[in-house]
């Protein structure tokens, strides 16, 4: 695997060259500081290109193209990276010895039609488009209650703080889209392709000078880009006592969600301590909380934790009955004074650090995980795999205790109903 | 052991059967990191009545068994786990249940032969005892309540009550908080004695492994330990009529967007087309063509504001039938499936599109072998549904024609049909 970055004045190319996959994958970001009121518009934006271009005016024709070209599918996603705002579009599609000559270009042409050419009429979206858009847009905003853990979690970080880019919801605002207009759309596109930080990712079994060539040659955008502020969120106050909230909701199963903001941590107890920490407390099923909240105590189905790094944020998650409440927050208590106490057997350390390294060892199994893993680099810098590894194995049990003291909760959340 | 070209990517698959009737699928794939192995019984939710080994009569089991025993497997007598034993060399493991099968798996690129081995052991050596088995309630009743607030699984499980009458697969595969609750030891055992025996089970590895040392060690594994000859599994069953049980049903849950289902019960002796392969690539190929993204149907719905996201379609094989679900999200339910009735009525594929489709399933399982995962789940589930791996898959395609796809769009009797909806409580 080799990979090659080339900067230039209005986007970056990381080229991984590896022979090792069958398909070869073109990712495209734009990158911006993320703002409440703008991600309606960018789900939006996300969501129209994908609908239509000139060249294919609908979703029906735009779809049988891609199948055309051996399921050379483009999917596109708006999400958030700490402070930031990533609108990403992504092609893979099968190496050319599978399928037929020039499907290369053929493939690449398409994705850049889709990216380069929307369907605009007198500077606006094509109505028809914009109306169906609208409508998918509105529908996945009503949606999210179809995930209560999800749905749950975002009312929790809510209540760690409001206004936060953290408590935002990812799905969007039903009072934005109403604002949102063919012709704001296509400004808003302008802006995007203007001032956005573009990094274009290409992995595959591909020769550098076709792809930056392609490239050069393709890709609209020549506008020079300022810098992005860190994606980082760092928070001002820590709670000294944590707080209840609780919420009734018709369901089945309670949801108990606990958040923790973290303050202080250096680079490496939040990249390295803190997964590891996570692991032993609330990783897998071998975790503190799996064995003795839910094999022992037959409490929960699901109970995990979760670090949001970007975030400077950690979480803990359960499904419960909402009557084993107190017995549930006591249990997890528990464990969490067991964890800052040093109550960690060597076996538990080993476990997770294993664990841990197994999960970096395989990134390059993975397209996917290995553009992340180059992408995240991009955004805040990072080890490489090998000492990846070998600073995971000298994590020591001091390291792990010192980074548990350094947490408090700040919320415990219950979304309760049934019963 | 055999060595099976697999044309469509030109890769070897090593097949043996072993005495002991316990099959082995490997897709060794040295350019990768990690290994992938699973272990799998033909013993699902729709076992529900057989004629347990060492007994003569048909006994009924409770609902959701043997996703419960799957739980149950997890249980060892020595104390140590296999979770906590599999996380000693930062290998995953899990298992899940479906209709058909129960199938355990590891993932890791470490202490890969010890892993495997102990793989065998665990699901060949169950420990049950009246206290373990009550505490799993607690658990998988908890896991159920987070289905019930999930308006597809409720959809889902909603359509297939309405549409069988006696086929077992009409009911959830964890079964119901009743069934659940009279789960014991003894139905247990009759099941993980039936169905657990080494001759109903096969095993598939994929990733960076050997597959000659891997081979000997399973023998050598299985040589060590003895069962007893295994006569034919006698499973209840059912006569399952063409008819559905309901043509609707309405149900109101916290939802702010209404979604339906629409499922359609298909004979397969009445599809015109009689290799079950084929008969699932036509029914793809049709249905995706007629309501996919790439559909007239899609378009004009989501321009008339009936759909308000893409379609899912599903298809689930039993015996006697195939099962078709659509599955909408939509305001205007009524509406639409009046316009789902005259799509059905109205089916008709060009040349041209049925290649199109052609391509794209060539490609869907081409990249699967990127993904040792992917790979891994492609071969337990044509083994299930197929009773083979299928190498021969390029050709079967091949051969797919427009002729035979009229013939059964013509043979089709779409009349048993049933809706599901579940609409928001408001409304």
């Amino acid at each position: 695997m080799e990979y090659i970055k080339k900067e230039y004045a209005a986007y970056n190319v990381h080229i991984i060259k590896t022979k090792e996959f069958k398909t070869v994958t073109f990712e495209v970001n734009f990158l911006r500081k993320e703002k409440k009121e703008e991600i309606t518009i960018r789900n939006f934006l996300s969501e129209i290109l994908v609908q239509s271009s000139k060249n294919y005016p609908t979703k029906r024709l735009i779809t049988k193209k891609s199948m055309e070209l051996y399921n050379a599918n483009i999917i596109s996603s708006n999400s958030r990276i700490g402070n930031l705002s990533n609108l990403s579009f992504s092609l893979n599609f099968l190496n050319e010895k599978y399928t037929e000559p020039n499907m290369f270009k053929n493939t690449l042409d398409f994705f850049f039609e889709v990216l380069f050419n929307p369907l605009i009429i007198n500077n606006e979206f094509d109505l028809k488009t914009f109306k169906v858009v609208k409508k998918l847009i509105n529908n996945e905003i009503k949606s999210v209650k179809d995930n209560m853990t999800k749905y749950s979690l975002i009312k929790m970080l809510e209540h760690l703080g409001k206004n936060e880019a953290y408590a935002h919801n990812g799905y969007g605002y039903l009072e934005d889209l109403e604002l949102i207009t063919p012709k704001t759309l296509y400004e808003y596109y302008n802006e995007v392709l203007k001032c956005d930080k573009v990094d274009i990712m290409v992995i595959g079994d591909v020769e550098e000078d076709e792809v930056v060539n392609y490239i050069h040659e393709n890709f609209k955008i020549n506008t020079v880009k300022k810098s992005l502020p860190s994606p980082m969120i760092f928070h001002d106050k820590i709670r000294s006592r944590a707080k209840k909230e609780e919420e009734w909701e018709n369901i089945a199963q309670s949801k108990l969600n606990i958040g923790f903001k973290l303050k202080d941590l250096s680079k490496y107890e939040l990249r390295y301590v803190l997964p590891i920490f996570s692991e032993i407390l609330g990783g897998g099923t071998s975790s503190k909380l799996f064995q003795n909240v839910r094999e022992k105590n037959s409490l929960a189905y699901y109970i995990n934790s979760m670090p949001r790094i970007f975030d400077n944020l950690f979480v803990i998650y359960a499904g419960i009955n909402k009557s084993d409440f107190d017995k549930t927050v006591n249990l997890i208590k528990k464990e969490l004074t067991k964890m800052k106490k040093g109550k960690i057997s060597d076996e538990e350390l080993e476990n997770a650090k294993k664990s841990m390294i197994t999960s970096v060892d395989t990134i390059t199994d993975s397209q996917r995980r290995i553009l992340n893993m180059y992408y995240t680099n991009e955004l805040i810098g990072g080890d490489d795999i090998l000492k990846r590894i070998e600073t995971i194995k000298n994590i020591t049990k001091e390291d792990v205790v010192r980074l548990a003291n350094k947490l408090k909760i700040d919320t415990i959340y219950l979304m309760y109903g049934g019963e | 052991m055999e060595k099976i070209n697999i044309n469509i990517v030109d890769e070897p698959l090593y097949y043996e059967k072993l005495e002991n009737g316990l099959e082995v699928y490997m897709i060794p794939k040295n350019n990768v990191k990690n290994i992938y192995a699973t272990f799998t019984t033909r013993f699902g939710s729709k076992d529900d009545e057989f004629v347990p080994i060492n007994e003569n009569k048909m006994v009924k089991v409770p609902l959701g068994i043997a996703h419960f025993l799957e739980h149950k497997m997890f249980e060892q007598e020595d104390g140590i786990d296999p979770f906590t034993f599999y996380s000693k060399s930062g290998t995953s493991a899990n298992a899940h249940t479906s209709f058909f099968n129960t199938t355990y798996e590891f993932s890791g690129p470490n202490n890969f032969l010890e892993n495997l081995k102990y793989l065998l052991d665990f699901v060949q050596k169950p420990y049950l005892t009246p206290q373990n088995i009550e505490k799993e309630k607690g658990i998988i009743i908890q896991e159920l309540k987070m289905y019930l607030d999930d308006p597809f699984w409720v959809l889902y499980d909603g359509i297939r009550n309405n549409i069988f009458y006696k086929n077992p697969m009409k009911y959830p595969i964890i079964g119901t908080i009743d069934s659940i609750n009279n789960i014991n030891k003894k139905d247990l055992l009759r099941c993980y004695n039936t169905f657990y025996h080494p001759s109903n089970m096969f095993v598939v590895i994929t990733g960076n492994f050997d597959p000659n040392e891997t081979i000997n060690t399973i023998r050598e594994n299985q040589l060590s330990k003895k069962f007893k000859p295994m006569p034919k599994i006698k499973t209840k069953e059912y006569k399952e009529s063409d008819k559905v049980v309901k043509e609707e049903e309405i149900v109101f849950k916290n939802v702010d967007n209404a979604k339906l289902s629409y499922g359609i019960k298909l004979n397969l002796d009445k599809l015109g087309v009689k290799e079950k392969r084929k008969q699932s690539l036509y029914l793809y190929i049709l249905f995706e063509l007629m309501f996919g993204t790439s559909s007239k149907f899609y378009e004009e719905m989501m321009e008339k504001g009936y759909l308000s996201s893409s379609v899912s379609i599903d298809k689930i094989f039993t015996d006697t039938h195939v099962l078709i679900i659509l599955t909408f999200e939509s305001n205007y339910p009524k509406e639409l499936c009046k316009e789902i009735k005259n799509t059905l009525d109205n089916m008709e594929i060009s040349a041209k599109d049925l290649e199109i489709m052609k391509k794209g399933i060539l490609s869907i399982k081409i990249n699967a072998f990127d993904n040792i995962i992917a790979l891994n789940d492609v071969i337990v589930s044509n083994i299930i549904d197929l009773g083979e791996f299928g190498s021969d898959f390029v050709e079967c395609v091949k051969e797919l024609n427009l002729d035979e796809l009229n013939i059964m769009i013509k043979k089709m009797d779409l009349s048993n049909y049933s809706i599901y909806i579940v609409n928001p409580l408001n409304k």
